[in-house]
């Protein structure tokens, strides 16, 4: 059982509710309905009236709600249950406007408060979730076969233009082969391993796949995309989603009635990405420090240059180092979700500031943190900082 | 509290500084275990006098562990590096509360020592 207090709760749930809402519909319309939501539940649970959605453009979803402290006085069963019905009344809400895995996706971002608290006072999202689908599921034309097949070969036509041949048939058979230990429906997808006289490598998927449910079709489909960009080393991003989504074309619309929700991948793709790329810049940071110190000072280095930062650039506050484990290294920074909502200038921006104020101070050994935190984080993921703004070159040049 | 392998360093700081007023009461630690033995015991001292390299356990990994613990967390820490050790200088100017090349003549030591903690008092 936490020890969180009502208000936190309550924040916390409702930041999430109107940051997965805004980013499927705008800000405006996220904060009005949790406000609409809140409203017509006052009467119910009158202590609802201790929070205030401030019905106006926000930052990040962070500070769009205010929750007075009186609510921490609320009993605590009554005040589950109306976190309960929010979440349910909410989904209603926006039925329209969400996918199917709408709350899954909250669930997620929950994570840290789903599992100790709100599971433990019943409130149930997986069960939700699965309700939610009933309700949502119309009626459904296209059989799982075709939807499969579909996915496939417009993932094939995209990969095609990078790696033709053998390669990508080989990487997408493997990748296949490897999920059907968990979607075992998989084993009646072949991809031939020989192309055809027109130089096609055929995409077939036989009818004992009809009778997997359709939900878990889409959801193999998904990550049938996610492995194959990621064994091809593919960047990830809009375009590679956004390709896919041309190549299927209008039937889109009938696969997203089965389940699939490509805009799910590109969206969690993008949001690991921040949360990767700062692990990344801070190992990378605790490496280079570390080579002539040790890695719990390099710990505090990075500590005390956020908490001068800190105030500058409020997004580093989504990285919270525990000061009782600096000598474990990296195990004691944990970069928070929320990071992957920030926008990329931004986070670009603070990651710079950071390496900068590290290394300040090294005088005329400036030159070489770069270069060695240019070593340390390696090609691939120094090309993703630059691209979000941290130029190196620039930092070296402002040193000398 | 004066943090060095070489006992000669530590005699001579304390005979320095005492010396100089009755102010100054300097305790010698020759590893981080012993200072951290000293921390145990108590009291506090103000400052902490940290030479960077030292066997065993340098003195970044003791700079880590004082700023892990809650209780030592406050105290000030002034690096004691070798002339060449521009790490040293470059993050002991960014963590520490200053740093000091060694070799360094008694009344400098004084005067950084001092105004380390005018700013730690003023803040």
């Amino acid at each position: 059982m936490s020890n969180l207090k009502n208000s936190q709760v309550i924040k916390h749930v409702l930041q999430i509710l109107i940051s997965k809402i805004g980013r499927r519909t705008s800000e405006g319309f996220a904060t009005a309905i949790i406000d609409a939501v809140l409203n017509e539940l006052t009467s119910r649970y009158d202590f609802l009236r201790y929070v205030d959605i401030k019905n106006i453009f926000y930052s990040e979803g962070i500070d769009a709600v205010s929750v007075s402290s009186e609510i921490d006085l609320v009993d605590t069963a009554k005040f589950y249950n109306a976190i309960g019905v929010i979440v349910e009344m909410t989904v209603k809400n926006i039925k329209e406007k969400a996918n199917f895995f709408f709350i899954r996706e909250v669930q997620e971002a929950l994570k840290d408060i789903y599992d100790l608290d709100l599971k433990e006072h019943n409130i149930d999202l997986n069960l939700m979730q699965l309700q939610f689908i009933a309700d949502k599921k119309q009626e459904i034309k296209m059989k799982n076969s075709e939807m499969i097949e579909i996915v496939i070969s417009a993932l094939d036509n995209v990969i095609n233009e990078k790696f033709p041949g053998a390669q990508k048939t080989k990487t997408m058979n493997n990748t296949i082969r490897k999920l059907e230990k968990k979607y075992d429906f998989l084993k009646y997808v072949e991809i031939s391993d020989e192309p055809t006289s027109d130089g096609l490598y055929l995409i077939q998927a036989f009818p004992g796949i009809n009778n997997a449910h359709p939900i878990d079709v889409a959801e193999a489909s998904q990550k049938i995309i996610c492995d194959v960009g990621e064994s091809l080393d593919w960047r990830y991003g809009e375009s590679f989603i956004e390709s896919i989504k041309r190549e299927i074309g209008e039937k889109y619309l009938d696969l997203e009635k089965m389940g699939l929700n490509l805009e799910h991948i590109k969206f969690s793709l993008t949001q690991q990405g921040n949360e990767v790329l700062v692990k990344k810049t801070l190992e990378a940071l605790i490496d280079t420090v570390s080579k002539n110190t040790s890695k719990g000072f390099a710990v505090v280095a990075i500590d005390t240059a956020i908490g001068e930062l800190e105030e500058k650039h409020n997004i580093l506050r989504y990285i919270k180092i525990d000061k009782s484990r600096y000598a474990e290294g990296a195990n004691a920074i944990r970069i928070m979700p929320e990071i992957n909502n920030v926008e990329s200038h931004k986070l670009g921006k603070a990651i710079r500031e950071v390496i900068r104020m590290v290394g300040k101070e090294l005088g005329n050994k400036t030159a070489l943190y770069i270069e060695d935190f240019k070593r340390n984080i390696g090609t691939k993921y120094l090309y993703e900082i630059e691209k979000i703004g941290v130029n190196l070159h620039f930092l070296e040049l402002k040193f000398a | 509290m004066v943090v060095d392998d070489e006992p000669d360093l530590i005699f001579s700081v304390k005979c320095g500084l005492e010396d100089f007023s009755d102010e100054y009461v300097v305790l010698g630690a020759e590893s981080g275990h012993e200072c951290f033995d000293l921390l145990k015991k108590g009291p506090l001292p103000d400052l902490i006098l940290l030479d960077v390299m030292m066997p065993e356990m340098n003195g970044w990994d003791v700079f880590t562990k004082l700023k892990e613990t809650s209780d030592w967390r406050d105290i000030a820490v002034v690096f004691l590096t070798a002339k060449t050790d521009q790490y040293s200088k470059g993050f002991g100017t960014l963590l520490a509360n200053d740093f000091i090349e060694k070799p360094f003549e008694i009344s400098n030591l004084k005067e950084r020592i001092d105004n380390v903690l005018d700013r730690v008092k003023n803040v």
